[in-house]
């Protein structure tokens, strides 16, 4: 078959290349001028509804306002005051130990439970909404339900470690473990996480995973060699993405903690929150969210920039 | 033009970009509507009676001006939290420029909203009105006046006294407490009903209100006549560390630390939303009216209200708690906003808020709320023991507030002896910071 | 039920014959279960004391030893506290949202994810970034500019804060679908541009047909995302008539300590439509995908 060529008379490989070409333009950029339509929808959004709050939080950030008055511009003021505020680090210390102790806990886990749910067992699409139900509970009575759980004087967990004879710890009266017990309650919500992870399976095709055991390749190797590396951009995706919610968790602390005990579960944004509407400080409230921005930014930037070393796509990526 | 103008009038012009941009097509809106006017109004009533007598009082107040209509804008304050969702979307809408013409203001935000022009004073038109001060409870009107205005009309209020648990006072063969008992009868009878089984406690004497500053430290500073900050808000050297004020916090935390008569602030938190008292493991608590309702409707729990015991003054005070009404001064609608607040203050608009909360008014009180609520009547017996409030005192009490809870918590979560003093102390000094750099931002 | 292949009634045939493999397969079973019933007992614990706790009176939900099973049920609980507000009538809101958001979603994302996966352009990789990193800045200093927005809008106690912004994408979905679309084998779109279809025929022909579960996942977030939204419509909804369930629950929690058994009971039906979204929408999760034109 006679190889088409390009007007640049280098040969065109394969069927794509070689397809119609319109006015002077290559395909090539055809395609470029495609994505800068398809994006339109979010790029309108974002110059809309997202980029002018933005710009104005990062200007606030050099300003102080207590919401009532005008803001008053004071340069760099926040950020130096945020060097030496110790409950700035401390808040950080919270957040950060928190999201890199959630994170692949609770990647683990929904991987686990992802896996676990998606064998040929009786009753499947019961027990999928069984584990998927708690992250859909409303937060105020779930939050009321683990106040209760872990109560130490009363609650169900040291009721049951009683039994074993074990004396229950102070889980969220003791500042020791408020934050330990927090990233177990984690774990129960990650029905959204297993939800992805179950997509990501279903990409897997059948025909290998077959071809694979007549290989003679069991259970753990089929996963390892198979299932796992086709994971990949799914495991990639919820890792980034819990970085990002992680590091901005929140509700646990105003529904069950207030920070406490002794700031022990300060968490960032509900600090932030804190010094935005109660304080009223939200210049300071401003530089707190951008600084916290950066940090995501930064570890995002590096997880997603050193992603190609392990991240396999199908499609060639 | 000096750099600090410039730098405030390109502050001022971003802002006021945006707040011209916005106003435009709300202001010819207004202009065009002269017939029917819509006054909005906000408030954190909900719940299953807050709501619907604060509805009757608009339906009331509709009727008798048929060219007002009010929008109630209720927003809860979630449980447990001292982050309000009510006051972050009052803010929210306020720095937009479009805050409700009539808002409902907490007492920790009362002065912010004065110091900063937001609401307007509203003498004239009480004057106009004939709305008298004499007409309610002379310190709870007074807590919405500021630099000899008023500013706020109380919406209603609250003080502190002590509930206990009949059954448990008549079990332990006890007197029941009443008018004129002291602190050390408190404390007696809450050693001898706190009950331990195998090292843990399984009923407390009481539950004290830990790291909640009004009801818990304030309460006591005030018994033992103290106050926590100087007249103008702007130290608490000399007054927080005053012999009064440490004696009294001394005491406070020794009921916890060396008593053992109440469950720690961080114990208590793990209950959330839990009332102990009306789960009958506390035998006294020390709040205000606000769960009255849920504990008479307990068939389980036989209880009555007692004043706060005298202290070493020889004389028994009490705190103040209370919300009040103000005139936005973005409002459009300043004379329906204006016909509102004086609705607020009257006789009709306390009878029909009676049936929720403790009425600012004298005569409704005494018509209405005692004979209808003979347990609010301890309460309202103390209207004139309660001490002048002082969280409207600085600029912004949570730079008063933070410290002091954290104080709070610290000194009843640790594991050995505390220095109260010294404590008292430090903790002085971060206050004294933090309302030094507020004072110098103005 | 799901379809056998060929190949799969090959393995199933080779390995009626080796029946050591198939002893081997019991205890593997068993496990299965064991975890899997388990597991949902802890996960379920929680929720059944919510809908327990909703059949109580209001004192008696907070008890220790806590009480599972109510003597005598509140039923009452129920009708009385899904009338005490116009909750059908939040339910109704919420549903409105949920499904506009979804169809919002859904058009929007598929076409700026596929862009951002599949067709190469300068700045591609700093848009993307740029896109991601929309997500790292609290809400909380963002909140009052776009409140400004909305307001000069005219758009404040009307639905369309909420439900305008889906239609504009959102970095999570777009994300989550380029991942997906990245994992398509491209012969397949190969194989669309040989018969001349241009970008968008092979995105609607090619690569939705074999993204149903990353789709599925789409829907499923955005109603739940929905249904649990508390601060967007606490913001922009100020009418009764047209909060939403998450709104409608606090009015429960009270300065008088809140009617808790009221609260469980519209949350233990709150639950319930979510619940059956997901049961159903689950389905498509079937094991495997079907890849036609591959073979030969």
């Amino acid at each position: 078959m006679a190889v088409p060529t390009t007007t640049s008379g280098r040969p065109a490989t394969g069927g794509t290349r070689a397809i119609t070409r319109r006015r002077g333009r290559t395909l090539q950029q055809q395609r470029a001028r495609m994505f800068y339509i398809l994006i339109l929808p979010w790029l309108i959004g974002f110059v809309l509804f997202v980029l002018g709050p933005m710009l104005f939080s990062l200007w606030l950030s050099f300003n102080r306002w207590n919401l009532l008055n005008l803001p008053v511009a004071i340069g760099f003021e926040n950020y130096v005051r945020m060097a030496h505020d110790a409950l700035f680090w401390q808040s950080l210390k919270v957040t950060t130990i928190y999201a890199f102790a959630s994170v692949p806990l609770g990647l683990a886990f929904a991987l686990l439970l992802a896996i676990l749910l998606n064998q040929r067992v009786r009753g499947l699409a019961i027990f999928r909404t069984i584990f998927y139900l708690p992250s859909v509970a409303s937060g105020v009575a779930v939050a009321v339900l683990f106040l209760w759980i872990f109560n130490p004087q009363f609650g169900l967990v040291n009721n049951l470690l009683s039994y074993l004879g074990i004396p229950g710890p102070g889980w969220l009266a003791s500042a020791d473990w408020a934050l330990p017990t927090l990233i177990i309650m984690s774990l129960w919500s990650t029905g959204g996480t297993m939800i992805i992870f179950l997509a990501g399976l279903q990409n897997v095709p059948a025909e290998l995973l077959e071809a694979a055991s007549l290989d003679g390749a069991g259970n753990l190797k089929r996963f390892r060699y198979v299932t796992l590396p086709l994971l990949t951009p799914t495991i990639l995706f919820n890792l980034v993405l819990l970085i990002i919610n992680q590091f901005q968790t929140f509700t646990q602390a105003y529904t069950m903690t207030n920070g406490g005990p002794l700031y022990s579960t300060l968490f960032y944004v509900y600090y932030l929150y804190q010094n935005a509407f109660a304080f009223l400080n939200m210049g300071y409230a401003a530089a707190l969210a951008w600084v916290l921005f950066t940090i995501v930014l930064v570890l995002t930037v590096i997880v997603l920039r050193t992603s190609d070393r392990w991240v396999f796509y199908q499609g060639g990526g | 033009m000096s750099t600090m103008t410039m730098k405030r009038s390109l502050s001022l012009g971003v802002l006021a970009m945006i707040l011209a941009l916005m106003a435009g097509p709300a202001g010819a809106a207004a202009q065009r509507a002269q017939a029917t006017v819509t006054i909005r109004v906000s408030t954190w009533d909900t719940g299953t009676d807050g709501l619907k007598p604060y509805q009757e009082g608009i339906a009331a107040f509709e009727k008798t001006h048929p060219n007002i209509k009010v929008e109630v804008e209720s927003i809860t304050n979630p449980m447990n939290t001292d982050l309000s969702f009510y006051m972050a979307k009052t803010l929210t809408e306020v720095a937009a420029g479009s805050g409700p013409d009539v808002m409902l203001v907490p007492d920790e935000y009362a002065r912010p909203f004065v110091t900063s022009g937001q609401i307007i004073p509203l003498d004239s038109i009480l004057r106009a009105n004939g709305v008298k001060a004499s007409d309610f409870y002379t310190n709870v009107w007074n807590i919405g006046r500021f630099n000899g205005h008023q500013y706020y009309v109380p919406k209603d209020w609250a003080d502190l006294a002590i509930y206990y648990n009949k059954t448990m006072f008549q079990k332990a063969h006890l007197p029941l407490p009443k008018a004129g008992w002291t602190w050390s009868d408190f404390l007696r009878d809450a050693r001898a009903l706190t009950i331990t089984q195998a090292g843990h406690p399984v009923q407390w004497g009481v539950q004290l209100p830990g790291d909640w500053l009004r009801a818990g430290l304030q309460a006591f500073v005030s018994s033992w006549g103290g106050q926590i900050l100087s007249p103008d808000g702007t130290t608490v050297a000399g007054y927080l560390t005053s012999p009064a004020a440490v004696k009294a916090i001394t005491y406070y935390l020794d009921l916890y630390n060396k008593y053992h008569i109440s469950p720690t602030p961080a114990i208590v938190s793990t209950f959330g939303s839990l009332d102990l008292f009306n789960a009958q493991k506390v035998a006294m608590i020390m709040t205000g009216p606000w769960p009255s309702k849920t504990y008479e409707s307990n068939p389980k729990l036989s209880f009555g209200v007692a004043p706060m015991p005298v202290g070493p003054t020889g004389k028994s005070v009490t705190q103040p708690f209370w919300a009040g009404y103000a005139i936005n001064r973005t409002t459009k609608h300043l004379d329906a906003a204006e016909q509102f607040i004086i609705f607020s203050a009257s006789k009709q608009w306390g009878t029909i808020d009676a049936t929720w909360s403790m009425p600012a008014r004298k005569d409704v009180a005494q018509e209405v709320s005692i004979p209808k609520y003979p347990i609010l009547s301890t309460f309202f017996a103390q209207a004139d023991n309660v001490v002048p409030l002082e969280d409207t005192k600085p600029l912004n009490f949570t730079d008063v507030s933070t410290p002091l809870i954290h104080m709070i918590d610290t000194a009843t979560s640790s594991t050995t002896p505390v220095n109260v003093p010294q404590l008292i102390a430090q903790t002085a000094d971060v206050i004294d910071a933090n309302l030094s750099v507020r004072l110098h931002q103005k | 039920m799901i379809t056998r292949s060929s190949a799969q009634r090959r393995v199933e045939a080779a390995t009626r014959t080796r029946s050591r493999i198939k002893w081997r397969r019991l205890p593997a079973q068993v496990l299965t279960y064991t975890v899997l019933i388990v597991g949902s007992l802890v996960m379920l614990m929680p929720l059944f004391w919510m809908a327990s706790s909703s059949l109580k009176s209001n004192y008696d939900v907070f008890t220790f030893p806590p009480v599972w099973i109510p003597q005598p049920p509140q039923w009452a609980n129920y009708p009385a506290a899904l009338t005490f507000l116009p909750f059908f009538d939040f339910f109704k809101n919420t549903m409105f949202i949920a499904v506009s958001t979804t169809i919002g979603s859904l058009l929007s994302n598929t076409l700026v994810a596929y862009a951002f996966a599949r067709l190469e352009a300068k700045g591609r990789e700093v848009l993307f970034y740029l896109a991601l990193s929309t997500l790292m800045l609290p809400y909380a200093v963002v909140m009052i500019p776009q409140f400004v927005i909305f307001s000069k809008l005219g758009w404040v106690n009307t639905f369309a804060p909420l439900v305008v912004p889906s239609f504009f994408g959102n970095p999570f979905y777009i994300f989550l679908l380029r991942q997906f679309f990245l994992g398509i084998p491209r012969e397949l779109e190969d194989a669309a541009a040989l018969d001349g279809a241009g970008v968008l025929q092979t995105i609607f022909r090619v690569i939705l047909p074999v993204s149903v579960p990353a789709l599925v996942t789409v829907v499923i977030f955005q109603i739940q995302m929905t249904w649990n939204d508390f601060l967007g419509p606490l913001l922009y909804l100020s009418k009764e008539s047209l909060f939403t369930v998450s709104l409608g629950l606090q009015y429960f929690l009270g300065e008088d300590g809140g009617a808790w058994h009221w609260l469980m009971a519209v949350s233990t039906v709150a639950i319930v439509p979510v619940m059956l979204m997901f049961f159903f929408a689950q389905r498509l999760f079937i094991r495997g995908i079907v890849m036609t034109g591959l073979k030969g």
